[in-house]
């Protein structure tokens, strides 16, 4: 059998296997351990799982996911950010979705000063999903915006993503940068437009507030507003001070939670305790799913799937608009299966020299494959946007949920997407500007 | 068995736990000193790396493998018939064993290997990283053993999964 | 047959483009398709960690590896690899490490205890001090925040009173953009290949040393006896070739990125009396924590490994000096007459 085929059986096992409620973890492992042995041996397949579990966990950057988490557990588990939501649900009683669209501000803001996706999602996603519930948003709602827009991340700068396709593309990471940012806040925008369409035909979704506006009610909570504000402008104010880099800011930010804490006296035992505990829960599980996403990635870049794939949606034709959408299409299939940066690194080589012959501007197009990298984080069966929201929740939201909660904000990714592919200057003029 | 169980998986939890807390103040730490006094705590990338990360991945795996806090998707599941139900936890458990098994005892060479060679990592330090080998195959193999607890919880007919319709009909 | 072949730099990379891309078209037309490499790279096979590894288990039958990633498993790649210092001209040190990784008998016996063929080394161009801050003397390095390649650099740091930091390389950007790194110490390629040109000001010339730990290219055991005498020459002379060229288009890249960074504003200026005096004084100084640390990893004799990798450097310091070093053919044609034709290719990695 060649090794393409086993590739693709491997595709299909890996749903089978998810269809018996087996963890993805442990499906995408078995695939990958059996898959390997299949095309290569025994030993080369052990070698898979020698190699990659100890260097994946002991990257120094992904430190930042766990203490972004405790940071988040720790706000959420002494009610630091309630009295800004409090605040928020009172300004923003007349706008339908108000709090969600509030949430996609709050992750934008954020995004400006992490550099991934997945640690933006988990600072966000204790801070601002059980704020939603409290209001009675529909679940699928409250989960479905922060997993969407934790993906802002990646495309508002600064942003590892853009870090590592500018130095394989030999493009300036400065330039890509600054051509997130209008793509970042169109997102965001098409986002809260979304939401406060959807909210106000559905009032079920996000129902209205019934407060009144009441000035004594208003100023009592500007008191309790503080502590939501002092820990994200503590976070960015030390990234772009120069104090710390986004990956220390992780640990910056969960000390800071607790000396607010301490200081709002709100600190006890049972709530740090519960928060270390939640946050190692969830940990775990999200490391152990991305170890069984990694040996996945490697089990399709040695099958050659993406390579064939890629090859064969690219012969269909030279002209930029078919390529770019046929790149769009193989991103959201692979998507599914392969994680983001493994994907781009396993097709970008096949695809530079076809956008160089066909003179696709390289930052025009890498803030459109971040984007398209970025619906990959919200798709299953390897999404780790969802399973770092499902985690950070302890399950009180159904996976179910959440997935289907992000499908309206996909739906705005893609129409975020046509616009960028149409209008080039969207991505192009700020970095051209900048370039004098 | 299973008390004895669930006290040594939570207890190794709390380790995870423990790690947790000392990476948060070793980071922050070596920032202020850093910022202030520019004498920053060498070692710190690595050993929150090697260290911290790993047992705060690895530890907590067999407990998180036992509670069925691993992410799965019930979409189809749930609307199994009971028998089909416990035939795919069967399945599930079997394999899980199975892989983690195989997770284990590779990682358990490297370990070995890893401790005659005397492993290091060269950061701006060297730091010595055998010993974090170890909680691989320690955090695997538990996480196996967890899964075949489960398989015989199946089998005797005690609830093995947090959904209740899966508990009903096991 | 198919293989697979892993780099973790980047596919346009000087040390990837030639030495794998090119490399494994080449091998695939002189050895009539018998050997067809397909190139990952930039990690998406090997975390850079474990590519020694996993050349040995047979997930890639060819490798670049790093060596001091792996110093208790190569502690005499890692004793060569740390003095970086005594010569620090990058094509020297290519040629000699390649030579020195080919015969040595004790460093042969370390690559055969690890499962590895040595095919042949490399040599990054020089590191130096790209910042956002102007450093020229002694005394602006003290208390500044470098980000170090580890080892025998993270110890010339601390010499000078400055302050070694780890980071990934894909933070060194936002590092020196946000100010809390000062100085990147890399080879000066970074300015484009990192884009570090738009938050670099000052670059200081002080060579502190080159990259060549570990390998260019090492081969899986079972792989290399099983191909046969004649593609291994193939590879051989493969190799001869690349190692001239990657050097060459390394220094190029280099070129080009200084100059444009230098069209954008950057300042370059040469080392003062005092920074060259320190670098040197080090140098000496350094030798002994070299020694120790061998000793301390079960060498027993590396004041003799020394000796002879010296001998080695001060020969081909004096061979490239008689040569066109901007002539790839005229450099690899000395990379097979001095190294390569040397060795047989019907014994060597057989065992
Ligand atoms: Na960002
Ligand atoms: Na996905």
């Amino acid at each position: 059998m060649s090794m393409l085929a086993i590739g693709w059986i491997g595709v299909g096992s890996l749903f089978g296997l998810l269809a018996l409620r087996m963890s993805i973890g442990i499906a995408l492992m078995i695939v990958s351990f059996v898959g390997i042995s299949a095309m290569l041996n025994m030993t080369a397949a052990f070698g898979i799982v020698s190699a990659l579990p100890f260097s994946f966990i002991g990257d120094w950057s992904l430190t930042a996911i766990p203490m972004f988490l405790l940071m988040g557990f720790i706000a959420a588990n002494t009610g630091l950010t309630t009295g800004a939501f409090d605040l928020l649900k009172l300004l923003l009683a007349r706008v339908p979705g108000g709090l969600a669209s509030a949430s996609v501000g709050a992750c934008g803001l954020f995004a400006a000063a992490s550099g991934s996706s997945i640690a933006t999602t988990a600072a966000m996603s204790r801070i601002a999903v059980p704020e939603m519930l409290r209001a009675k948003y529909h679940p699928s709602l409250a989960t479905g915006v922060v997993a969407a827009s934790g993906t802002l991340g990646s495309l508002i700068p600064p942003s590892i993503l853009m870090v590592l396709y500018g130095i394989f593309t030999e493009q300036s990471i400065g330039q890509l940068f600054i051509a997130g940012v209008v793509p970042g806040v169109i997102s965001a925008l098409i986002y809260m437009g979304m939401i406060t369409v959807r909210c106000a035909l559905k009032p079920d979704l996000a129902p209205r507030s019934a407060e009144v506006f009441d000035t004594r009610r208003f100023f009592n909570l500007l008191w309790s507003v503080w502590p939501f504000p002092v820990l994200i402008m503590g976070v960015l104010g030390g990234i772009f001070g120069g104090f710390f880099t986004p990956t220390e800011a992780g640990g910056m930010g969960a000390t800071l939670a607790i000396l607010i804490a301490i200081l709002r006296r709100s600190l006890t035992w049972d709530a740090m305790r519960s928060a270390i505990r939640q946050t190692v829960v969830a940990t775990s599980s999200i490391f152990f799913l991305s170890i069984g996403a990694i040996m996945f990635t490697r089990f399709m870049g040695l099958s050659g799937v993406p390579r064939s794939l890629t090859d064969a949606m690219l012969s269909v034709s030279d002209n930029k608009i078919v390529i770019i959408l046929m790149v769009a299409a193989l991103f959201v299939i692979l998507g599914m299966v392969i994680d983001s940066i493994g994907l781009m690194l396993l097709t970008l080589p096949i695809l530079l020299p076809v956008l160089e012959a066909a003179d696709i501007n390289l930052i025009w197009f890498g803030i459109i494959a971040i984007k398209l990298l970025e619906i990959g984080l919200v798709t299953p069966p390897v999404g780790l946007n969802l399973y770092v929201l499902h985690s950070a929740l302890s399950g009180r939201v159904k996976l179910g949920d959440i997935i289907s909660g992000t499908t309206w904000f996909i739906a705005m990714d893609l129409l975020t997407l046509i616009l960028l592919i149409a209008f080039p200057a969207l991505s192009l003029f700020l970095p051209a500007l900048m370039a004098g | 068995m299973d008390r004895a169980f669930r006290k040594l998986t939570h207890g190794l939890m709390l380790v995870g736990g423990l790690g947790i807390i000392v990476m948060m103040i070793n980071i922050t730490l070596d920032v202020v000193l850093k910022v202030f006094w520019n004498a920053p705590i060498q070692g710190t990338v690595e050993i929150s790396s090697y260290y911290y990360m790993v047992a705060i991945v690895m530890l907590p795996m067999a407990l998180v493998e036992y509670d069925d806090e691993q992410i799965s998707v019930d979409l189809l599941f749930n609307h199994f018939p009971a028998w089909l139900k416990r035939t795919s936890l069967l399945i599930t458990f079997i394999a899980t064993a199975g892989i983690l098994s195989v997770m284990t005892w590779r990682t358990g060479l490297d370990a070995v290997r890893a401790f005659k060679v005397g492993e290091v990592v060269m950061g701006s330090r060297e730091i010595i990283v055998w010993p974090a080998r170890c909680m691989l195959p320690l955090g695997f193999g538990l996480a196996a053993v967890a899964a075949v607890l489960r398989a015989v919880m199946l089998l005797q007919g005690k609830p093995v999964t947090k959904l209740h319709e899966t508990d009903s009909a096991a | 047959d198919n293989y697979n072949a892993n780099h973790f730099f980047a596919e346009r990379h000087s040390m990837v483009r030639g030495p794998y891309v090119e490399f494994a078209k080449k091998v695939a037309e002189e050895t009539n398709g018998e050997i067809n490499f397909t190139v990952f790279s930039a990690g998406s096979l090997l975390p850079p960690a474990s590519s020694l590894q996993g050349v040995r288990d047979g997930v890639a039958q060819v490798t670049y590896h790093a060596g001091t990633y792996t110093p208790s498993e190569l502690p005499i790649d890692n004793l060569i690899g740390n003095m970086a210092f005594y010569n620090t001209d990058p094509l020297v040190m290519a040629f000699a490490s390649t030579e020195f990784g080919l015969t040595n008998p004790a460093q042969l016996a370390e690559w055969k205890a690890n499962g590895v063929i040595y095919g042949g080394g490399y040599s990054t161009s020089q590191y130096f001090m790209q910042c956002n801050t102007p450093i020229r003397t002694l005394e602006d390095i003290k208390g500044k925040r470098l980000r170090m390649a580890g080892g025998a650099w993270s110890r010339f740091a601390e010499y000078v009173g400055a302050v070694p930091v780890s980071m990934p390389s894909s933070e060194m950007y936002t590092g020196l953009d946000a100010g809390s790194l000062d100085c990147a110490v890399a080879a000066a390629d970074a300015l484009d290949s990192f884009s570090l040109k738009d938050v670099v000001t000052d670059m200081n010339t002080l060579a502190i040393g080159n990259y060549y730990a570990g390998f260019e290219w090492g081969y899986n055991v079972a792989f290399w006896q099983s191909i046969s005498p004649e593609n291994r020459r193939v590879l051989f002379n493969e190799m001869a070739y690349y190692l001239a060229q990657h050097r060459i288009e390394f220094d190029k890249d280099v070129a080009k990125a200084v100059t444009s960074a230098q069209e954008n504003g950057m300042t370059v200026v040469d080392p003062d009396e005092s920074l060259k005096n320190a670098l040197a004084e080090f140098v000496v100084a350094d030798e002994a924590t070299l020694i120790a640390t061998a000793k301390e990893r079960g060498i027993e004799d590396p004041e003799a490994i020394l000796t002879s990798f010296k001998a080695i450097v001060d020969k081909w310091d004096g061979l490239l000096a008689n040569v066109d070093t901007t002539d790839v053919d005229a450099l690899a044609q000395l990379a097979r007459s001095e190294i390569y034709d040397r060795i047989d290719e019907t014994t060597y990695g057989v065992y």
